[in-house]
């Protein structure tokens, strides 16, 4: 496999994406009739110079046209157009490749098959997600007469703000908000503001963020010298803490610099963020955490997995149904955040997580009626043990990001 | 924090940004390792 020898480096802690933080929104208040293109162009140099090889080009190429080709082919006309069998053909396909490319470990055919590193791209994950709502909105795009042009495409599919690690856009949105005529241009004030947005994002990531994360590394390190499992238990806790604290803090960071930096080039991005550790059950974490991701799972996992439950085997118990999916659905999204062993766990966690909350939710209505729960739920006690108890739990299941636990744990045993 | 920055006067705003990328830029060049998560899959 030939690489390239010289490769961009991009992520907002790059000295490209710095130069583009100050750079576009200077090209991009040229001339507003010119916007799209000049965003074109920066979105298809950047994504191509960060391309690690030839074949990586011709893969990301296809990767990238074939759902803008097919688009229009997979909307099912009628009961008998061949689009019934060439949709789920189509989306099977993109899985595939995706979890190929991505070469997650625990599969065991991976093991068998060639892989070369080389043939991954930037932002791969993050074009799938917008590629799906693309080709899955299509027909509702046409028929609200959205604009679909293959620039408009290029751009919020590669768009380089977001291309890392989101927020994920909608297609609609992406579009009305990009031509919105209407959108009063920025003033000095708010260019202070987006410019206190941005340094203060990254305030976040290199200070707050860099010292949650030494101590969770640092309490990392001390669980096997703990001595007895009690104390093994509190130094795990501590770790699981600052490690979630430091998950939160770097990625909000990141998303408060992209956001201020595509502000000052006149789009507004979703928010990611509504303050998570307020949250009082998993269920409502998952509402305030990575916000566009959690209704992008809910719109393409949940909502198909649920109708096909509630159509077949939960016919008669349709919480049942409800319970099930929202385990597949948080399953997958956590086996989604990494290629180890230590994501499946996560998800695993994360959709017995949201179960939990659910079943005691439903349990508690009926133990209390609506009404009573509403008094139950303002009860002091009730407030603390749930706020604990949810971040205490989203701590324990992203021990799992980003450190070997497992791998920790079969050293042990 | 960005609700407490946009209610400051002009000069207390250059001063809070000054402060903040002498911090950012501290943080950078003294070494920080922090990894800056999930980017670029």
């Amino acid at each position: 496999m030939i690489e390239r020898l010289v490769m961009l480096n991009f992520s907002i802690g790059s000295i490209a994406f710095g130069v583009l933080l100050i750079v576009m929104p200077l090209l991009m208040n040229l001339k507003r009739e010119w916007r799209q293109y000049i965003f074109f162009i920066v979105n298809i140099v950047v994504f191509t110079l960060t391309l690690k090889s030839v074949y990586a080009g011709i893969i990301a190429v296809f990767w990238i046209i074939t759902p803008y080709l097919m688009a229009p082919f997979l909307v099912q006309e009628s009961e008998k157009s061949i689009s019934r069998f060439l949709k789920p053909l189509f989306y099977i396909l993109m899985l595939v490749g995706f979890l190929y490319l991505m070469h997650y470990d625990w599969i065991i055919i991976f093991k068998k098959l060639p892989y070369f590193a080389a043939l991954k791209f930037l932002g791969l994950s993050y074009l799938l997600f917008r590629e799906v709502d693309y080709t899955m909105q299509y027909e509702y795009l046409r028929e609200m007469k959205v604009r679909i042009t293959i620039v408009d495409y290029i751009n919020y599919v590669l768009n380089f703000y977001t291309i890392m690690a989101g927020p994920i856009m909608r297609y609609e949105e992406f579009v009305t908000d990009f031509y919105d005529s209407e959108k009063p241009a920025l003033d000095g004030n708010a260019v202070m503001d987006q410019a206190h947005r941005i340094i203060f994002g990254y305030v976040k990531v290199y200070v707050i963020s860099s010292f949650m994360s030494w101590f969770a590394s640092y309490w990392f390190g001390r669980i096997s010298e703990a001595g007895n499992l009690a104390k093994a238990v509190i130094i795990y806790v501590l770790f699981a803490v600052f490690n979630a604290l430091f998950i939160y803090f770097n990625f909000v960071g990141y998303c408060d610099v992209v956001a201020g930096g595509a502000a000052l080039c006149g789009m507004t991005l979703r928010e990611n963020f509504n303050k998570p550790y307020m949250a009082r059950s998993m269920t409502e974490f998952w509402n305030r955490h990575h916000i566009t991701l959690s209704e992008w799972i809910r719109d393409y996992i949940y909502s198909p997995v649920i109708k096909k439950l509630i159509s077949g085997p939960c016919k008669k118990n349709l919480f049942a149904g409800q319970c099930a999916a929202l385990f597949i659905t948080f399953l997958i999204a956590g086996i989604w955040h990494g290629t180890n062993l230590n994501y499946v766990v996560y998800g695993l966690l994360e959709g017995l997580g949201v179960v939990i909350s659910s079943v005691r939710k439903s349990k508690l209505q009926k133990k209390y009626g609506k009404k009573g729960y509403k008094e139950y739920e303002k009860k002091l006690p009730v407030i603390i043990f749930e706020h604990a108890w949810t971040m205490l739990y989203v701590a324990l299941s992203f021990s799992f990001v980003g450190y070997d636990v497992i791998g920790f744990i079969m050293e042990r045993v | 924090m960005n609700e407490l920055f946009k209610k400051a006067p002009l000069p207390v705003k250059f001063i809070w940004l000054s402060l903040e990328l002498a911090v950012v830029l501290y943080a950078v060049f003294a070494g920080t390792t922090t990894t800056v998560l999930y980017q670029g899959f």
